[in-house]
């Protein structure tokens, strides 16, 4: 039968299948697990198959996965330690005098709480529950405020450490590290550039972001008691990402140690309990089952794609677009952003990386940039409509005066703030490469 | 009816109880590994056997849980249309792409069924490591796990069957389960 099909129409099968049962609905390990069993079975026949298991045990061997769980364990300890509490009272006596200052304060805790966790969703919901409400009494701006949270909750993928870069590393075979290390210049400048662009909105139109009342300001030394607040994140950033970029620890031992820093963090604000940990614990080994299901059957297809000889065909597809290696990274940029409008970022990692990479390779881009770009990317994909995962957590926690429209109303000005970042780091790539290229450099 | 009944409440009830006991091994995964930074830290030597225990722990905590996943209906889909189907369509399309997993799921259990009889005879063990860790269980589990999820599907085909002819389907039986969290995990 495989004689019968020409590698162009068989391409077009393998992508058109797999778009249409992800659009039925099909859980996605499903689908490229059991496309990839067709699809090794029309290339190789049945002896093929031994693939599928070996591909499993593979994954079991790999030691840069364990990273995975540790840090969503961190990440879960965290969400639930009252750290975020404690510093959105710090945030509040020392930024609310100026104006939009609480929402500047709110995207700085985000940026705070992606350096000590990998994962998105958590900043969403725990800002949504308690810098959201604040806002809104204070007279703040609904769509300033949503937008706000809505652009820094998805940084905690961005900003070291992130479950994606490890699974990006893991795949394009570049050093987590250096991707860690990649991440922060970004981050920052997507923070700047977001505290810039609310900073200044709300001095030209002060009804958006009303500066706090005096009393309400709080004098200096309460100014400087809140200031405990930010000791724990500190410690716990300093020592994860400090172990890491310093060469001490390899990054899954800095998870471990990532982990011991939130169960102090949680016990110092004796907010630590066996049902917190047993939580944590039970969600931590469903989202770690969830991912290394997707990476299995993902390692399966992209075997699939390779064998089917459809690298050579994308390829030549890819050239007729005009514009070069620009066009060529634009069009990857841009079906990213339409696949982020409906799969979640590991699904589409997975799937559009066994086709970009040889692109990105043909072109001489750098791996390590190119893995900024598509961060960014899943960050801006999560954050808008109709889609995007922060909306719904957003939706979930927002008081009921708060329409879904509003929510989507929100995230305007602040996707082009970080379209503009993303261009940013197309045009300058030391803000990416800078700090991995002096950390590494010996190496 | 009841020999179906009994063989779901088996399942779900033997996957329910694997994920309520290996959750826990995040905490080994943790204090291994930390155990590891300290030693080095204070002694200079790393303990030799300590990142060959991660990784055989972590590859047993990492697949077995497919089941349990699935009897939550937590694998990861796009839920554009399908949430705005009706329960019966729901469960007839499910019905007709179940192909895809059961294809999937037959192949890995026998691969991985041949993969861990090979391993078996020869009492497979890691000779790069510096104890000689035996890698023969770690392969067997690779067939247990794919049994507990293709055993879960068939739970889940016979639910989405009742559900097709009318029937009732105890969600505590059959899935989505909650086991008390109702709130969705994400990366």
């Amino acid at each position: 039968m495989y004689d019968l099909l020409s590698i162009e129409v068989l391409t077009l099968l393998f992508f058109g299948l797999l778009f249409l049962f992800i659009m039925l609905g099909v859980p996605l390990t499903f689908v490229l697990g059991g496309l990839s069993v067709i699809f090794i079975y029309f290339e190789m026949g049945p002896v093929g198959f031994y693939l599928v298991a070996s591909k499993m045990w593979d994954l079991m061997e790999t030691s840069s996965l364990i990273a995975i769980p540790l840090y969503v364990f961190m990440a879960m300890v965290l969400e639930r330690s009252g750290v975020a509490h404690d510093l959105y009272r710090m945030m509040h006596l020392w930024w609310g005098g100026l104006r939009g200052g609480l929402a500047i304060g709110t995207v700085l805790i985000c940026t705070i709480f992606a350096a000590m966790s990998g994962i998105s969703g958590a900043a969403v919901v725990t800002m949504g529950t308690i810098a959201l409400p604040q806002m809104l009494d204070r007279g703040y701006d609904k769509r300033l405020a949503l937008g706000a949270i809505n652009a820094g909750g998805g940084w905690g993928i961005l900003i070291p450490p992130s479950i994606l870069m490890v699974i990006y590393a893991l795949i394009t075979e570049v050093s987590v590290g250096k991707l860690f290390a990649a991440g922060v210049g970004p981050g920052l400048l997507l923070f700047t550039l977001v505290s810039l662009y609310i900073g200044i909105r709300c001095w030209i139109q002060p009804e958006l972001g009303p500066a706090l009342p005096q009393e309400e300001r709080g004098n200096w030394s309460e100014k400087m008691g809140a200031l405990y607040a930010v000791i724990l994140p500190v410690m716990i950033i300093f020592m994860v990402l400090g172990a890491i970029f310093s060469g001490l620890a390899t990054v899954t031992e800095a998870a471990a140690v990532g982990v011991l820093g939130a169960l102090i963090a949680s016990a110092v604000n004796r907010k630590l309990s066996f049902t917190l940990i047993r939580t944590a614990s039970m969600r931590t080994f469903r989202l770690t089952t969830i991912i290394t299901w997707i990476v299995f059957a993902a390692h399966a297809y992209s075997t699939a794609y390779t064998a089917m000889g459809a690298e050579g065909f994308i390829n030549g597809l890819v050239q007729q677009i005009p514009g070069g290696k620009w066009g060529a990274l634009a069009f990857m940029m841009f079906v990213l952003f339409l696949l982020g409008m409906v799969l979640d970022p590991v699904g589409i990692m997975l799937i559009t990386l066994p086709v970009f990479l040889p692109l990105v390779n043909a072109h001489g881009f750098d791996p390590i940039w190119f893995g900024i770009l598509f961060v960014v990317m899943m960050e801006i994909s999560y954050m808008t409509p109709p889609f995007g995962f922060n909306l719904f957590y957003l939706r979930s926690v927002a008081p009921p005066e708060v329409t879904m429209k509003d929510i989507y109303w929100s995230v305007g000005p602040y996707t082009i703030v970080e379209l503009s970042g993303l261009f940013l780091i197309v045009l300058f790539p030391a803000i990416a490469l800078w700090l991995p290229n002096l950390l590494f450099s010996g190496g | 009816m009841h020999a179906i009944t009994l063989f779901a409440r088996t399942v779900t009830g033997i996957n329910l109880t694997i994920a309520r006991v290996l959750n826990w091994a995040v905490l080994a995964l943790f204090a291994l590994l930390l155990w590891d930074v300290i030693m080095r830290y204070l002694t200079d030597s790393p303990v030799q056997w300590s990142a060959q225990a991660s990784r055989l722990i972590f590859g047993v905590y990492a697949i077995l849980g497919g089941g349990y996943v699935l009897a939550r209906r937590e694998h990861v889909n796009v839920d554009l249309f399908y949430a705005n189907f009706s329960r019966k369509r729901q469960a007839l399309v499910d019905i007709i792409t179940s192909i895809l997993f059961f294809l999937m799921l037959t192949v890995l259990l026998i691969e991985s069924w041949s993969l861990a009889s090979d391993s078996v005879k020869r009492w497979e063990v890691d000779h790069l490591a510096i104890w000689k860790a035996p890698l023969w269980p770690s392969k067997c589990l690779i067939v247990v796990a794919a049994a507990l999820l293709l055993a879960q599907g068939i739970v889940k085909l016979i639910a989405d069957i009742r559900i097709l002819l009318g029937l009732p389907v105890d969600e505590e039986v059959f899935g989505p389960i909650k086991d008390g969290d109702t709130e969705s995990v994400d990366v």
